[in-house]
Order: C-alpha cells, then sequence, then structure tokens
C-alpha cells in the first residue's frame, strides 16, 4: 500500500513534468534556432588560385587556411568564391560549410587570371540575395586574399577600391589580406588590412577576419571630446534593410588595425531537464521494487 | 471603437461620433434619409472616416484601393483596418433577460448547444471551400444554399451569396467552441468578456453615453461538459507565416500600413529579459497582440548611437584611437578607432538581440503566466527588427540619461491585409 502512494505522487509527476518540460525547450529551442539563422556572422573568401599562386605559396596558403578555418566557430556561415571566368561562386553561403569550405581550398589549382572586381562583384550580388531572401542581420565579412592586381577589369587597382569602399558602404566589412608582398592598395580602404610573407604571418593576418570591436562602453571621454560630442551634428543613418541599401554614411579610408578578439564561445546545452527528472525517478522506482522485493523475500 | 482611439493615442472627446441606425443599406427605408456608416461617409463631406461592413468599404474604396469618387467609392478613401486585421475587436454575444434566464435555463442551454453545432458545421463548410480546387462541389452548394437567409439578413440581399460567406469566413471568424471557452473562461484574457465589459462600460460613463452602466453576466457555462463531448475546448493556433522572412517581407510590403506603436525602456548592457521585471510592459503587448490578431506585430530594437558620434567625432578630428577600460580593471587601453562599418554592425547586431529578447521573454510569458502551450502560440506574426542607430531619441547624447533614452524597444503594429494569406477568395466560390 505504502508503495503504491509512493508511486502514484511520482509517475504524476514525471507525466506532468516531461510533456510540459519537452514543449518548454521546443519553443526554446525554436526561438534559439531562429535567433541563429537570423543573426551570427557569414564570411565570404575570395580565394586568389590565380597562375601566380604555383608552387610553394599555394601550399602555404592551403597550410593557413585550413589552420585557421579549424578555429572559426563552426555556425558561421562561409563561401568561397575563386578566380575562374570572371568570380565563380563555388561555395554559396550557407550552414555547416565550414568544413566543405576547407575541402574546397585543398583542392585549389593555381591556374586563373586575377578578376578580384568580378568576384567582388559576385560576393556582392550573393550578400544582397541573402539580406533580401534570407536575413539582413547577419554580420557579412568578405575576405580578399591575393597575390596580385587586378588583371580583369579596365580599372585595376582602382575598380578593386572602388569596389571595397562600395561593400563597405553597404556594411560588409572587408578585409584585404596581401601575399608574398602584393595587395598593399588595399590597405587605407579595407576595413582591416594586413600582409603576409609566409604561412606564420598569414594565420597572423586571418586572424583579422573575425576580429569584432567588442563593447562600446566604459570609454575615456575627455572634457574636449564632450565639448566636442556636444556640437556634434550627427549625420542620418539609414536602418539595415533587405533591400541591401547603404546603411551608413560613405565609409572613409582608414589604415587603423582592429584588435583581434576571441571569437564568441559556441552555446552549449545543458543536460536536458527531462532525462535528469527520468534518471532520478527511475534509481527511486528500481530501489523501491528492490525493497519491495527484499521486504517479500524477509517475509517468506 | 473606443479601443481603437484609445490605441491610436486619442481620448473620446477628441472625436466627434456620429451614430446612424444600421450597418448597412436597408432597401425598405423609404423615409429617404442617410441610416448607414457608408452614405453617411459619401453625403457628409465633414466625416473623416466611416466604420462601416466589408462589401460597402470595398465599394467606398475602390474595390480596397484608394476611392475615385466614381461607381460609389469616395474620393481620397482608404481602409485603415479592418477585423481582419484587428481579428479581436468586435465580439458578437447572445444576451437574455436574467428573469427569462432563470425560468428557461434548459431552453437557453438546448440554444446555446445548437448555435456550437452549427457553428461546427459552419466551420467545417468553410474548410471545404478552402479547398479551392480540391473541394467537395456538393458542399460548396450547399453553403451556398443555407447561407442564402443569412445574406438576406445581412447584407440585404439573398443574391449575395459570395459576399456573405467570404465576409464570414474571411472578414471575421467563427470561433466556435475553443473560441468561445477562451473568451468567457481564459483568466488573464486582454480582450475576454470581463475586460471588455469593463473596457465598454468605463467609455459609456465616460462619453455620457448611460447614466449607470451595468454589466452583464456570464452564463456560468461549463464548456467542457455541458454541450456534449464532440467538440473541442482548444485549439492549436494557426501559424500565420512560415518564416521569418515571410513576416518580414510582409512588414516591409508597399501595402503594409503601420497602425501604432508602444515604446518602453530597455536597461543598458541588458541581454536578456525577464518578463516579471516588466509585467505591466508584457501584459500590455499581450493585449494589443490578442486584440489585433491580424496584424503583424514588429518588435524594434534600438540601440544607443553614443559610439558611434564619438568614433565620428574623433576621426573628423584627426584622431586614430581611443581609450576602452579594460575589463575587471580600472586600466584603459588604447584602441584603434573601429570603421562606421564596424560599429554599425555591432549596434545593428545588439538592437536586434534586444529586440529578440523580447520575443524570447514573451513566450516565456504565455508560456508560465497564462500556460499557453507552444501549439497554443502563434510567434511567426512577430517581425524582429534591429533598428541600430538609426532612430535616435537624442540625436547627439552627452549624459548617461540621454544614452538610456535611445536604448529601447518598441512595438509596432502593421497591418498586412494583403499579405496574410488567406483561407479562401471570391474566385473559390464561382
Amino acid at each position: 500500500m505504502n508503495v503504491m502512494k509512493f508511486f502514484i505522487p511520482l509517475l504524476a509527476a514525471l507525466l506532468l513534468a516531461g510533456p510540459a518540460t519537452q514543449a518548454q525547450d521546443a519553443t526554446a529551442d525554436a526561438l534559439t534556432r531562429e535567433r541563429e539563422e537570423q543573426t551570427g556572422t557569414a564570411i565570404t573568401i575570395l580565394f586568389d588560385n590565380s597562375g601566380s599562386m604555383k608552387g610553394e605559396k599555394l601550399q602555404q596558403a592551403k597550410s593557413a587556411f585550413s589552420a585557421w578555418l579549424k578555429t572559426v566557430p563552426a555556425e558561421y556561415k562561409f563561401s568561397l568564391i575563386t578566380f575562374e571566368g570572371k568570380g565563380q561562386l563555388t561555395v554559396p553561403l550557407g550552414e555547416k560549410t565550414r568544413d566543405l569550405i576547407a575541402q574546397r581550398v585543398a583542392k585549389l589549382n593555381a591556374n586563373t587570371s586575377t578578376p578580384i572586381c568580378g568576384a567582388l562583384r559576385v560576393a556582392r550580388e550573393q550578400i544582397e540575395k541573402r539580406r533580401r531572401e534570407v536575413t539582413p542581420y547577419e554580420r557579412h565579412v568578405v575576405l580578399i586574399f591575393t597575390d596580385g592586381q587586378e588583371t580583369a577589369d579596365p580599372r585595376g587597382e582602382n575598380g578593386v577600391r572602388a569596389d571595397i569602399a562600395a561593400l563597405r558602404a553597404q556594411t560588409v566589412e572587408v578585409v584585404g589580406v596581401g601575399f608574398h608582398g602584393q595587395g598593399d592598395y588595399m590597405n587605407g580602404v579595407a576595413t582591416r588590412f594586413a600582409l603576409a610573407n609566409n604561412e606564420q604571418e598569414l594565420m597572423q593576418g586571418l586572424a583579422k577576419v573575425d576580429a569584432e570591436i567588442g563593447g562600446v562602453d566604459d570609454l575615456l571621454v575627455s572634457p574636449e571630446d564632450l565639448a566636442a560630442l556636444k556640437r556634434y551634428q550627427a549625420p542620418a543613418v539609414q536602418p539595415i534593410s533587405a533591400s541591401a541599401a547603404p546603411v551608413t554614411p560613405e565609409a572613409e579610408p582608414v589604415s587603423a588595425d582592429t584588435p583581434s578578439q576571441a571569437p564568441p564561445a559556441s552555446g552549449k546545452k545543458g543536460f536536458p531537464l527531462n532525462w535528469i527528472i527520468i534518471a532520478v525517478a527511475a534509481w527511486f522506482i528500481l530501489r523501491t521494487l528492490s525493497n519491495v522485493g527484499k521486504k517479500a523475500k524477509r517475509n517468506r | 471603437m473606443q479601443v481603437l482611439l484609445q490605441d491610436a493615442g486619442l481620448k473620446p472627446g477628441e472625436v466627434n461620433l456620429k451614430y446612424v441606425r444600421d450597418i448597412t443599406v436597408n432597401p425598405k427605408a423609404k423615409d429617404g434619409k442617410v441610416h448607414e456608416p457608408a452614405n453617411a461617409l459619401r453625403n457628409d463631406a465633414s466625416l473623416a472616416a466611416a466604420a462601416c461592413i466589408s462589401p460597402d468599404l470595398l465599394t467606398l474604396t475602390a474595390g480596397g484601393k484608394v476611392g475615385t469618387g466614381a461607381e460609389d467609392s469616395v474620393k481620397g478613401a482608404r481602409a485603415i483596418l479592418t477585423t481582419r486585421t484587428a481579428s479581436r475587436v468586435i465580439a458578437d454575444v447572445y444576451a437574455v433577460r436574467r428573469d427569462f434566464f432563470d425560468a428557461q435555463k434548459p431552453l437557453v442551454q438546448s440554444f446555446v448547444a445548437a448555435h456550437l453545432a452549427e457553428q461546427k458545421r459552419f466551420q467545417e463548410l468553410l474548410a471545404n471551400v478552402a479547398k479551392k480546387t480540391q473541394a467537395d462541389a456538393g458542399k460548396v452548394a450547399e453553403f451556398k444554399k443555407l447561407s442564402k437567409p443569412l445574406a438576406g439578413i445581412f447584407l440585404q440581399d439573398e443574391n449575395a451569396v459570395n459576399d456573405f460567406i467570404l465576409w464570414a469566413g474571411v472578414d471575421s471568424e467563427i470561433v466556435g467552441l475553443a473560441g468561445n471557452t477562451e473568451f468567457f473562461t481564459a483568466p488573464n484574457n486582454p480582450v475576454g468578456f470581463n475586460a471588455t465589459q469593463t473596457r465598454a462600460v468605463a467609455y459609456y460613463e465616460q462619453t455620457g453615453l448611460v447614466s449607470k452602466a451595468q454589466k452583464l453576466n456570464f452564463a456560468g457555462w461549463d464548456f467542457g461538459s455541458d454541450f456534449g463531448s464532440g467538440l473541442k475546448t482548444k485549439e492549436p493556433e494557426k501559424k500565420t507565416f512560415a518564416s521569418a522572412a515571410e513576416v518580414r517581407r510582409a512588414a516591409d510590403s508597399k501595402d503594409a500600413s503601420k497602425l501604432f506603436s508602444y515604446t518602453f525602456k530597455f536597461p543598458a548592457k541588458m541581454a536578456e529579459i525577464r518578463w516579471q521585471d516588466y509585467r505591466q510592459v508584457f501584459e500590455t503587448m499581450h493585449e494589443k497582440v490578442t486584440r489585433y490578431g491580424g496584424a503583424v506585430v514588429q518588435l524594434r530594437g534600438h540601440a544607443d548611437n553614443f559610439f558611434y558620434n564619438f568614433v565620428q567625432m574623433k576621426r573628423a578630428k584627426g584622431d586614430t584611437t581611443y581609450q576602452r577600460r579594460i575589463e575587471g580593471s580600472t586600466q584603459f587601453e588604447m584602441l584603434p578607432l573601429p570603421t562606421a562599418e564596424e560599429v554599425a554592425n555591432s549596434a545593428n547586431k545588439l538592437s536586434y538581440s534586444r529586440a529578440f529578447a523580447v520575443k524570447q521573454a514573451y513566450a516565456q510569458y504565455l508560456r508560465e503566466n497564462l500556460g499557453r502551450t507552444q501549439d497554443e502560440m502563434d510567434l511567426s506574426r512577430f517581425d524582429v527588427k534591429g533598428m541600430g542607430i538609426s532612430d535616435p531619441v537624442v540625436k547627439s547624447p552627452t549624459t548617461p540619461e540621454e544614452r538610456e533614452a535611445n536604448m529601447r524597444g518598441e512595438l509596432v503594429i502593421i497591418a498586412v491585409e494583403a499579405e496574410v494569406p488567406v483561407g479562401f477568395g471570391a474566385d473559390d466560390l464561382k
């Protein structure tokens, strides 16, 4: 009788706690998924696989990219644009693409021209489409990795600089990484820039791709700064929109490097409460049955 | 009317109301006078707006667009909102005298039972029409036959069967047992029987329409057992939109119309919200979300623009660095000035996160305070929007108070009738 009294509330508690907790988890999970789908970081890699990269340079680049990709959160969305034709979308932006990018980079051959402007156009169109059709709230970073100069667009370096500025005006962070003494023309116009002459330097340069500015509080504001701020006429800023219109005033060229920041820790889910309740309940049930068995034996 | 004006920020004394006798034109009226809202709007230039039934609304607005003045439309007239958007602003309720109820309770109960059974049948017939090309043609014909006298009663024209079915099935909602249970018995229902009466009585007294207002009593039915067992007292909420991208497209569409907004403060540096800490905010939100059950609910998050201005100002001065306190320390570190897009991305992310935190907290409010399950929530109508620094209250904030004023959330109710998928249209009744 006592055993039944114990069982009934316990099973009732299990029946009540199980579905309720599952429903709670399902709602929370669905919202978390939505938030992750709508925000997060999307990195588009423009990888120079032109003929000049042939040999040791390509091997160094493949090795550095392989190591760097392992450090970037897997939940980021990635895309790979290579230099075949006028720029080829080799891997479109999407979920769980990090490892695919690593595989594709590892198999690249160096045998194309250097259509940086064409590749930037492919990147821009893809970002605009994604903002329109999926979400305008992702942080987009475009990495231009090159060891050379524009060879397909008649505007040459100026074209690359103009196209970078246009992307930045659409709130896209453009990171230029020049390789083996080339690509310096991006310095001062890209959001962040690094020059690398070997694998080690390239890894350091790639670390800038995911740099975020961090907190915007606790600033040191001098009395002069405050006085200047009081006089400052803030320019109008357009809200971010799915139409991919410029959302900031025209981006100013900047030569400063921004500090790199550790990537955000990936969210780990706790052990589901359901399982804990079930495990505890199962232990109670087994122990009680065992006691009942022992008692029955003793009574015999 | 009172609640719509109130939500729009208007008080009764600020609007002159003209009451008319009929809901639509009455062909039997022979006195030559205007007795219904549509003709009142046509004939009286001093009237700014009219509340009318949807067939009249379509005529006044030249088919739901903008009236031209031709073919009985009124030049410049357009629909502001209908009961498809404000889906819980009007409730049709049957009332009987108390002495009759006490003497004839079984009869009244039979009436309610028959009414609920007919509602169920009506819902099934509407669901058949919504199957469009797959609909059972025989049942559609039966539905039209049944609706003929109703079209005569409600639209004064028995031939207007299709208009009547559209009105009953698309522009209004037959709520059945589940809706009646929710309306009469759900605790804390902001658009339920009790809350609606409280608002109505206050309005009558405030406007002097009655000298002594008195509330109606609920009949006290047990909806779970008084009307048989074949009906459900709870139905899953239908998801209005399939994805976040779809609701965003509806909110951004050219036909979308912002009805009103409600602003609330965010504490600085807040990443998550507990609804218990902002009970009044979430109660108000729930009331509006429920009342405008066909609207898009846009949650906007706004970030402070101080840092953006600070960076721009320093850049204008020729500075290339700034100092920020090292976390957990009293020391400052020198950092390069970030670029405009870096600051904008940071602000966009923060503002979106703030707005999304409100959506998450609202889901918790529904679950923990109102006992709703996931099936009983439709969060698909929520469009979360990170406004970044695009709309600061104080354009050049320099004090903590001014910065806090910029950190805020906004609930915007947007009518998107052209964008919300409906069960069926006029073509499906041909």
